[in-house]
């Protein structure tokens, strides 16, 4: 459990790749992401790539996040229908590629991106759909 | 045991049988051999324990195969049924034909301990040096009895009374400028001594240190001989042992059983790791990959042996043969050091005591810990139970250095590892150990032993290997090609691409790029398992890559 903006930068900023991964794995609560986020934004894909993150976090990378920050937070499976969405339309294809490749996205987010006009976007979301 | 450097240093060899030992059904010795502290009284269960450094400082940088020969005897009472492991060992003869420690002069030193628990009452036992004869200009050896460090430990079991220390580590066997000079070569204890008398639960530590100094070239070692015998009164029962166990020319001789018969044991393990592999296994090391992965990897044929032989106890075997080659090889510490724990029921005495070793040195009371399989110390958030300093002695380990020349860390190990992983401590402060303790339950480990002082924690993670990741062309739905950075390899499942990162900073394995119209853009590195790691910012360089920048392939 990390339950400090200190205690999170020691994972990350640790130079043990095994320490690091810890900054991954465990939880927090949001109060505390909250905290990084509001003094480390540069963090925030780091933060992303947490596997435990509370969906009010999730949430806030969405909506102030990067390209490469929201990219990370598409690879998740366990989004819900609204992030599925916000993130299927966002302005960035590589975003919204990232979507039309996630295996846990509603086929009616497929279907809507198999339109995209980037062929990136619309190849990935037809193959997603074909294999369904 | 025999160790050899062969004329440039590149290799060295060591092959040794696992030393002495007689266990008589748990009558006189339930756990023989090992250093220090071992099994507790009345086990009745058997382990050997035997450690021998057979090359110490200053050898300069050689490398090395490593033979690990063990050859175990089979006594079997035909009585009662009973069997009993002993073990063959040729002297320990160290030639050594390279490598000045002085003046083009060798070194090398040998030291066997032999730890026992007594587990029935009423033993005497005679210890006599027989004749240790270190060969070489100048040598000195020394014989332990009983003594503080490694004779009886009061820790554990009942002190033992009637104990005249007649041992000792420098006094009565110290001898200097040659051999033999041993005092009591028929046998007899010097003079004014008298027989142990030892009874349940009282350990019994026996070791031998000899250091051999020589000309380069010159036949340099030590052949141990060792008497014990026990002098009490057999049991009544004429057919039940009474715990004789003799020492003898480097060879020891387990006294047959009333009726009893001795017949050798197939299944000698002989583990030979030539230098080109460990070589290579350095070089997967250097990525990042687990040391026994690495093994395996290069070394599939070893492996197999030892899993065949041994089980999952040769995991734990070729863990710690490994960080040998490890040691010597990439660490240019040259210091060789082997221990075997052999057991006629694993099952039964795969406990944190009767599974661990130690030397000694200096720092002993500052924490000198040592861990069996390396790979948990970590795992025990050892962060916590760093001792102070490096052992002093050569060949000395503190959980830092283990930690350091790990391949493996803690929660890696715990997640991947199959075998048990046992993990021990000494002299750790009572919190140090309660701490740790703790630590080691929050990550679901198993047993935990802890005591004042001493702390072990037996791990058991049954778990599958984790395999490395790998890109393929089956997983891949395009495969294109980058004059700088190599293949990179679009994910059938993520469509992502993944291209190996030749800088491997960071313990980064992989380059991953996200797709867009005009590239591909990095978005992470990965490890060898393909996790993402965090904290680990890109440079400039590759950042993006246009897609003219790539070719189909």
């Amino acid at each position: 459990m990390i339950t400090s903006i200190e205690e999170y930068l020691s994972l990350v900023e640790h130079d043990d790749n095994e320490v690091r991964r810890n900054a991954v794995s465990e939880e927090a609560t949001a109060i505390t992401w909250h905290a990084i986020l509001e003094n480390r934004p540069d963090l925030a894909s780091e933060v992303a790539m947490n596997k435990k993150l509370p969906a009010e976090i999730v949430d806030r990378l969405i909506a102030t996040g990067c390209s490469r920050t929201k990219s990370l937070v598409a690879m998740k499976r366990a989004l819900s229908y609204e992030q599925f969405q916000k993130l299927a339309s966002d302005k960035d294809e590589s975003v919204r590629a990232m979507i039309a490749n996630n295996k846990k996205a509603p086929t009616a987010i497929l279907k809507q991106l198999k339109e995209d006009e980037a062929e990136i976007v619309s190849e990935a979301a037809k193959s997603q759909l074909s294999n369904r | 045991m025999s160790a050899t450097f062969d004329e440039d240093g590149k290799a060295l060899t060591a092959s040794g049988s696992v030393s002495h030992v007689n266990l008589i059904s748990g009558r006189a010795f339930s756990h023989l051999g090992g250093t220090g502290h071992g099994a507790k009284g009345g086990e009745g269960a058997a382990v050997l324990v035997a450690k021998r450094e057979v090359s110490r400082d200053r050898l300069g940088e050689f490398q090395g195969s490593v033979t690990h020969t063990i050859s175990p005897v089979v006594n079997t009472n035909s009585t009662t049924g009973e069997t009993a492991l002993a073990f063959n060992e040729p002297p320990p003869v160290i030639t050594g034909t390279k490598y000045g420690y002085q003046n083009e002069m060798d070194k090398r030193s040998v030291y066997q301990i032999f730890h026992g628990t007594v587990t029935a009452d009423n033993n005497s036992f005679l210890v006599t040096d027989s004749g240790d004869v270190p060969q070489g200009e100048s040598s000195s050896t020394n014989m332990l009895l009983p003594e503080t460090d490694f004779g009886v430990d009061s820790s554990y079991g009942n002190p033992i009374t009637g104990l005249t220390p007649w041992g000792g580590f420098d006094a009565p066997f110290t001898t200097n400028g040659g051999w033999p000079d041993v005092p009591n070569d028929t046998g007899e204890p010097p003079p004014g001594t008298s027989p142990l008398t030892l009874g349940t639960g009282n350990n019994l530590d026996l070791g031998m240190f000899s250091s051999a100094y020589g000309y380069k070239g010159e036949t340099v070692g030590a052949s141990f001989a060792w008497q014990l015998t026990n002098t009490g009164t057999p049991p009544s029962d004429a057919n039940s042992p009474n715990g004789d166990a003799v020492f003898n020319s480097g060879n020891f001789q387990s006294p047959q059983e009333p009726g009893g018969s001795s017949t050798q044991q197939d299944g000698a393990i002989t583990l030979v790791v030539p230098p080109n592999r460990i070589r290579n296994v350095a070089k997967l090391l250097d990525k990042g990959m687990p040391a026994l992965q690495s093994f395996i990897e290069t070394n599939p044929e070893v492996f197999e042996a030892f899993m065949a032989n041994y089980g999952q106890e040769g995991l734990e075997k070729l863990t710690t043969v490994l960080s040998w080659g490890y040691w010597v090889e990439f660490k240019n510490f040259s210091s060789v050091w082997s221990w075997d724990v052999l057991t006629p029921n694993s099952q039964s005495i795969l406990t944190i005591d009767s599974n661990f070793y130690w030397g000694w040195g200096p720092n002993s009371a500052n924490g000198n810990a040592y861990l069996l399989n390396n790979a948990l110390t970590e795992a025990m958030n050892s962060k916590k139970v760093v001792p102070s300093k490096d052992g002093g002695y050569v060949g000395i380990l503190s959980v830092g250095d283990m930690i350091r020349w790990n391949g493996l860390s803690a929660h890696e190990a715990l997640r991947n590892s199959k075998h048990k992983v046992i993990w021990f401590a000494r002299d750790v402060s009572e919190n140090v150990a309660k701490e740790t303790a703790i630590n080691a339950a929050s990550l679901g480990v198993g047993k935990l032993v802890a005591g004042t002082g001493v702390f072990g924690i037996i791990v058991r993670d049954d778990g599958p290997v984790r395999k490395l990741w790998t890109l393929t062309a089956g997983g891949a739905s395009k495969i294109m090609k980058h004059g700088k950075f190599g293949t990179f390899y679009k994910s059938k499942s993520d469509g992502l691409w993944w291209a190996v990162d030749n800088a491997g900073h960071g313990g980064s394995a992989f380059k991953v790029f996200k797709e867009t119209g005009k590239g591909l853009e990095w978005i992470a590195d990965a490890d060898r398992f393909g996790d993402f790691i965090v904290g680990k910012h890109k440079g400039p360089i590759g950042l993006f890559i246009p897609w003219h920048h790539l070719r189909g392939l």
